[in-house]
């Protein structure tokens, strides 16, 4: 039997310190909600200084993780934020993140949206998507095509990955902004100084 | 894209007591704990540095052998390194492989990669032949700066403060070039757990030495192995003379292939050090506490 939401969201809270300090100790394999990512760092920091961007708008965090994007997105005044990660327990980790931030809950969804029929997204939101080679071809193919019907603005934060670096939908890539980043940061990320805003035009 | 080729050999640990198989034929592995050759930890180190310092954009790290030797990238890769190159090489090929194979090896692979340089360290602590490096720019007719205490990369050229018998000597050769990383360069970070559990997906790209086109035929043969002498007691101690000897495969190291070496420095990763050297990288060492996440949220929420 799966474990509860509830049950997880309790645990998370009880043993937060533990978690945060001991990842040799994590119980959850792969738990990427665990930490915030540069690149969903640099992302979510262009969102709440750029809060135009999602003010009124119909957000799709997509591997949303900690939920830290989603969150700036609903913070600047989005009209609808949707986190979704196909990891259950980011659906927690983000519900608590709400709660520390004062939010309600944002919604989550947990199936993988890759490759469906696009829906009318205003903005998708990438932090740090482009790590593995398979998932940036099939993102490269869809959020083409999320574009294409919908007109929807792609954000994806990056901090340099050679996933991205080295991928084809680079150079259709135009630059927003770029973060240093903090000594903190870097400590956790060896080899990596900034992380940069991209917005995916397909059209270049 | 400036990209920096860095080799990363998997030798038995420093702090292993070596043992000589009963049949001379060379030295006990199954079951001996294995990590990074030392100076391989300074030249991933140098390139991490060099890639934080914007200077080059991209560190690749190679390592040739069987499946085991992904652990070896994987260390790198935990060390900043951006991706891995698992050149595969098992059986008996491995057991013949020397510095002539693996320099084809590495100069193919940095032709192939475009390197802007290609960093090594100065030698392996297993075999001591330090000829990879001289061999591997010798192949591609690169400049080259053995034994490195200092690399800073000048526009087209890097500026190496080398370590020669006596003093230092400062080069200055022009990119590409092949850069050899001695025991002063830096100190290697450690491979802590956050940063070990974001290299789990970088890519490490398998690759034949044939697909290549290098030839892995050896002319060395061994011999012989056998266990140094064992020391007289009431030695001076010096510290010249090699402590703890691994130089255990006499024979292996008649270069048999181009070696413009520098000056051979020997024994100095046994020598006693004014500061503790890089300790060995381990995936199971207790990580140190780590900043929480929470920390960053206040601050970026
Ligand atoms: C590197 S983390 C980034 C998390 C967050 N955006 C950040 O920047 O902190 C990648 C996340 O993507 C999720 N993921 C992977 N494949 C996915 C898919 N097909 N659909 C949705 N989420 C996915 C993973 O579970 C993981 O939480």
């Amino acid at each position: 039997m799966p474990i509860s939401k509830t049950k997880i969201g309790r645990f998370i809270r009880q043993n937060q310190r533990r978690l945060l300090t001991r990842p040799d100790l994590w119980p959850f394999t792969d738990p990427y909600w665990a930490i915030y990512w540069p690149g969903g760092q640099a992302l979510t920091r262009y969102v709440l200084n750029n809060p135009g961007v999602a003010r009124n708008k119909k957000v799709l965090d997509l591997g949303s993780g900690c939920g830290a994007s989603a969150i700036a997105a609903k913070i600047s005044g989005a009209a609808y934020v949707l986190a979704n990660d196909i990891d259950p327990v980011a659906a927690v980790a983000t519900k608590l993140n709400c709660e520390l931030n004062n939010l309600e809950p944002l919604p989550s969804l947990t199936e993988d949206l890759i490759g469906s029929k696009p829906e009318g997204w205003d903005l998708i939101l990438l932090g740090d998507m482009f790590y593995e080679e398979a998932l940036a071809d099939s993102l490269h193919s869809w959020l083409g095509r999320c574009i294409q019907t919908h007109g929807t603005r792609v954000l994806i934060g990056d901090p340099g990955r050679a996933q991205l670096e080295s991928h084809s939908i680079r150079i259709q890539l135009c630059p927003l902004a770029q973060y240093e980043l903090p000594e903190a940061v870097r400590e956790e990320n060896y080899g990596l100084t900034s992380s940069t805003v991209w917005r995916y035009r397909p059209e270049l | 894209m400036a990209r920096v080729l860095v080799g990363v050999k998997r030798v038995i640990d420093y702090a292993v007591k070596i043992r000589v198989k009963p049949d001379h034929s060379g030295v006990v592995t199954d079951g001996v704990k294995h990590s990074m050759n030392p100076f391989c930890e300074i030249a991933v180190e140098e390139a991490v540095r060099l890639k934080e310092k914007k200077v080059i954009k991209e560190v690749v790290a190679v390592s040739c052998g069987p499946q085991q030797v992904q652990e070896t990238i994987r260390t790198a890769l935990a060390m900043g390194a951006d991706r891995g190159i698992h050149v595969e090489v098992s059986g008996k090929d491995y057991e013949a492989l020397g510095p002539l194979q693996v320099s084809k090896i590495l100069a193919a692979l940095a032709k192939k990669e475009e390197a802007k340089m290609v960093i090594l360290g100065k030698q392996a602590i297993d075999d001591d032949c330090n000829q990879t490096g001289q061999m591997t720019a010798a192949l591609l007719d690169w400049p080259q700066g053995t034994f490195a205490s200092e690399v800073a990369v000048e526009g087209d050229t890097v500026k190496v403060v080398r370590e020669i018998d006596g003093g230092l000597e400062t080069i200055k050769i022009n990119l590409p070039a092949v850069v050899t990383a001695d025991l002063r360069l830096n100190t290697p970070r450690y491979a802590t757990l956050p940063n070990i559990m974001k290299a789990k997906k970088k890519k490490i790209a398998k690759v034949k030495p044939a697909d290549l086109g290098v030839d892995l035929t050896s002319r060395v043969e061994v011999l012989r192995v056998d266990e140094p002498p064992q020391r007289q007691a009431g030695g001076s101690g010096t510290g010249v003379e090699s402590e703890e000897c691994t130089d255990t495969q006499e024979g292996l190291c008649l270069g048999d292939g181009p070696n413009q070496g520098g000056p051979v420095s020997h024994g100095d990763w046994d020598k006693p050090e004014p500061e503790p050297g890089p300790e060995p990288l381990c995936v199971c060492d207790p990580a140190p506490p780590v900043s929480t996440e929470s920390e960053q949220w206040d601050t970026v929420l």
